[in-house]
């Protein structure tokens, strides 16, 4: 076991770190960060992003990567968020809808769509989720019609982030209705700019909003259909687990603990702030095991290891700790610091709002769980 | 990062686990649940593994797996609920000091605050009550405070004023005035990152860890074929959430006490605050979740039937051997407002 970085990671972590500390970048990340409900458009500050080569520096050079190690693109998710990288669209374009072309998608569908998102220059979303299909996603209702060798998608899909402002959706639709609640299931790239295609906003509590998506008879051509038709529940359940790196949670709880740390030493500089130090050092005890359970997932990936417990494991932990450091750290800034509207406490007012969701995305708090219970069935004694 | 656990450790865990499991269990419901000392049960199997050659340098004739290996013994030991065997020895081995020590008085936080050291000539009187591990060692290393800090003393267990009572578990060890020359002085104990207090920390947050594992796993076995309302007690969700909950927390703090162990083994300017973190999180877990298993499996465990009241009874005295929890987590605290001042203050300063 290795729980530091090798040379090479360190040397490359510094570069990515340099390339985001550039002015233009900064000016482009603080422009894009939303505050009190106003979510601005962050694809000018993804395309700068893109220009750099930072947003897939793991894909094959031929789809706009470096064909870099795996475990380095986990280090660049991590230098973006510690620049401030509101990072939504590096995990939904990247990190979900891109891996996933890469794990499951044509020769053809890679070469088309991959270089685009890689360079900032197109835009993914994921079209899961129903208003009756959540965590229940076998309970989904829409339908893809065979139409010759193309489809019509007709559904309504909802709670989705940035959608407005993307190019792409990775849909799940039926394809073969009444074939069971897992089979007959098939996964599409759909043109959001297709006839067919309605995006509205859902406000929400948080600085980026839901979206619902209505698809009236919108044409997919038969290529962009990823993977085997009716083969979509196991492409989706192998593409959930990658999802689960635990790791963006990790990285919003490191930020929002730091930034009220922050607040803190802004407010009272030479205290020893004796009433919040067993706390605090809980919350950095609770952060360092879980960067670790994430690197767990992400190194067991990179070997070509899937483990649905050990992703889990790792959601569950890293999103139940975001979301218990953002109650904690909103009390953090004194009335002075909220009435000054200091960056800090703008961070923290918006973790909080944005904290809920965390426990709820990519699997509910519950789901994993259960998750942990199934495999108690199956984990041996060599597990413990 | 490299995560995958070394096979070499894997096979030593392997090797330990059947070792330890021919070792009789003492299934008292009263009196110590286990013997410590290392001349206990579990030494047998430690020796038969050459266990005391692993921690020892290959330049001093050792195995050179490092702490991580002490940290797997102790785990060990703890998931099996048997005497710890291996961390006096351990501790002694890294201070010059020959083998069959017993330990006493680490449970103060600051550190060796529990038996006062008053000089006089040629050396000190001891004073004080403190948990000891062993009553039959016949030297026994305090913790105490001399005017050059937290040291380790080894005093005989003859020595005037010296009393063990062994009706209480753990035991208790009382000084009345107990000499202990300047000669006596057996090391520092200060909180140096990869000195013989931090290490003594990872061993004991490993033997804690393995509290918890062992009792998490006889609960959950115990889930799966208990049935009530008509299914197993883990089938339904109230039962089988909160051992779930409980598994994420002990991966959580093995993920902790490993990386401590690693980092004082591989990278040791980089340690920090990290034995404390795993101590403090590996007593925190541990009381958690063998109270939580008690739980889970009902009034059985509070009898000899599924051998949970040794762990229970053990995650008490564990837990707080090495300092309590909050005050560790306090010094970890401290430790991250200082980091955050000193980040802060470099940030500001003009290039």
């Amino acid at each position: 076991m290795r729980f530091g970085f090798t040379e090479d990671q360190q040397q490359f972590r510094a570069h990515v770190r340099e390339a985001l500390r550039s002015p233009e970048v900064r000016a482009a990340a603080a422009e894009a960060t939303g505050a009190d409900g106003v979510e601005p458009d962050a694809r000018p500050l993804y395309r700068l992003l893109g220009q750099l080569g930072l947003l897939a520096v793991h894909w094959p050079v031929e789809f706009g990567g470096s064909d870099r190690p795996p475990t380095d693109a986990a280090i660049v998710a991590e230098e973006l968020v510690r620049a401030g990288v509101p990072d939504t669209f590096h995990v939904n374009t990247i990190q979900i809808v891109g891996q996933f072309l890469l794990m499951a998608g044509s020769e053809e569908q890679k070469r088309r769509y991959l270089p685009a998102l890689a360079r900032g220059e197109s835009f993914a979303s994921v079209l899961y989720t129903e208003p009756d299909a959540g965590s229940d996603l076998g309970a989904l209702r829409a339908v893809a019609e065979p139409e010759g060798d193309d489809y019509r998608i007709t559904g309504t899909k909802v709670f989705s982030l940035k959608t407005r402002f993307v190019d792409l959706g990775l849909c799940a639709a039926r394809t073969t209705p009444g074939a069971g609640k897992y089979q007959g299931i098939s996964l599409f790239l759909v043109d959001m700019k297709a006839p067919g295609v309605t995006v509205s906003l859902i406000p929400g509590i948080g600085d980026e909003h839901f979206h619902r998506v209505d698809l009236d008879s919108v044409p997919v051509p038969g290529g962009n259909l990823i993977g085997p038709r009716d083969g979509g529940w196991p492409l989706l359940n192998e593409a959930l687990a990658v999802e689960r790196t635990g790791l963006d949670y990790y990285l919003k709880a490191e930020r929002w603990f730091d930034t009220a740390l922050g607040a803190l030493i802004d407010d009272a500089p030479d205290s020893g702030h004796e009433d919040r130090l067993e706390q605090i050092g809980r919350w950095h005890g609770a952060l360092t095991a879980d960067h670790v359970l994430s690197w767990e997932v992400l190194t067991g990936l990179a070997a070509g290891r899937v483990d649905q417990l050990s992703a889990a494991v790792a959601k569950y932990h890293s999103s139940e700790l975001a979301q218990s450091v953002a109650a904690w750290a909103v009390g953090i800034p004194t009335p002075g610091q909220r009435a000054d509207r200091t960056g800090e406490s703008l961070i923290l007012d918006s973790a909080y709002r944005e904290a809920p969701g965390l426990t709820l995305s990519a699997g509910t708090s519950e789901v994993m769980l259960q998750i942990v219970t199934a495999a108690f069935e199956s984990v041996g004694q060599e597990e413990y | 990062m490299n995560l995958h656990p070394d096979p070499l450790l894997t096979e030593l865990r392997k090797a330990l686990r059947k070792g330890l499991a021919g070792v009789e269990a003492r299934m008292d419901l009263h009196g110590a649940p286990v013997t410590d000392g290392s001349s206990g049960p579990t030494r047998p199997v430690l020796d038969a593994l050459d266990a005391a050659d692993f921690e020892r340098p290959v330049s001093a004739g050792g195995l050179g797996l490092g702490l991580t290996a002490g940290v797997l013994v102790s785990e060990e030991l703890g998931r099996a609920a048997r005497g710890n065997s291996y961390r006096a020895d351990a501790l002694a081995a890294e201070l010059g000091r020959p083998a069959g020590v017993a330990l006493a008085g680490l449970e103060a936080l600051p550190t060796g605050d529990r038996v006062t050291a008053t000089p006089v000539a040629g050396g000190w009187e001891l004073t004080g009550t403190a948990t000891v591990d062993d009553v039959s060692a016949a030297h026994i290393l305090v913790a105490t405070r001399t005017g050059d800090g937290p040291v380790l003393v080894a005093v005989e267990r003859g020595a005037a004023g010296l009393g063990i009572e062994d009706a209480c578990w753990p035991p208790v060890i009382r000084f009345d005035r107990t000499p202990v020359s300047v000669g006596e002085v057996a090391g520092p104990l200060d909180d140096s990152p990869t000195g013989p207090l931090s290490r003594a920390r990872l061993r004991q947050a490993g033997y804690l860890l393995g509290i918890a594992v062992g009792a998490h796993r006889t609960a959950v076995d115990y889930a799966g074929f208990r049935r009530q309302f008509g299914t197993r007690l883990r089938d339904l969700p109230a039962v089988s959430f909160p051992l779930a909950r409980a598994l994420v927390a002990v991966r959580a703090t093995r993920a902790a006490v490993y990386r401590g162990a690693w980092l004082v083994d591989s990278e040791p300017d980089a340690v920090g605050t990290a034995p404390a973190v795993a101590l403090a999180m590996a007593a925190e877990t541990a009381r958690d979740v063998v109270r939580l298993s008690m739980q889970s499996c009902g009034v059985r465990a509070m009898t000899a039937e599924l051998g949970l009241h040794r762990y229970y009874r053990l995650a008490a005295a564990e837990s707080a051997r090495y300092g309590d929890p909050a005050a560790l987590w306090r010094a970890v605290g401290a430790d991250r407002v200082r980091t955050a001042r000193r980040n802060r203050a470099a940030a500001v300063l003009p290039v």
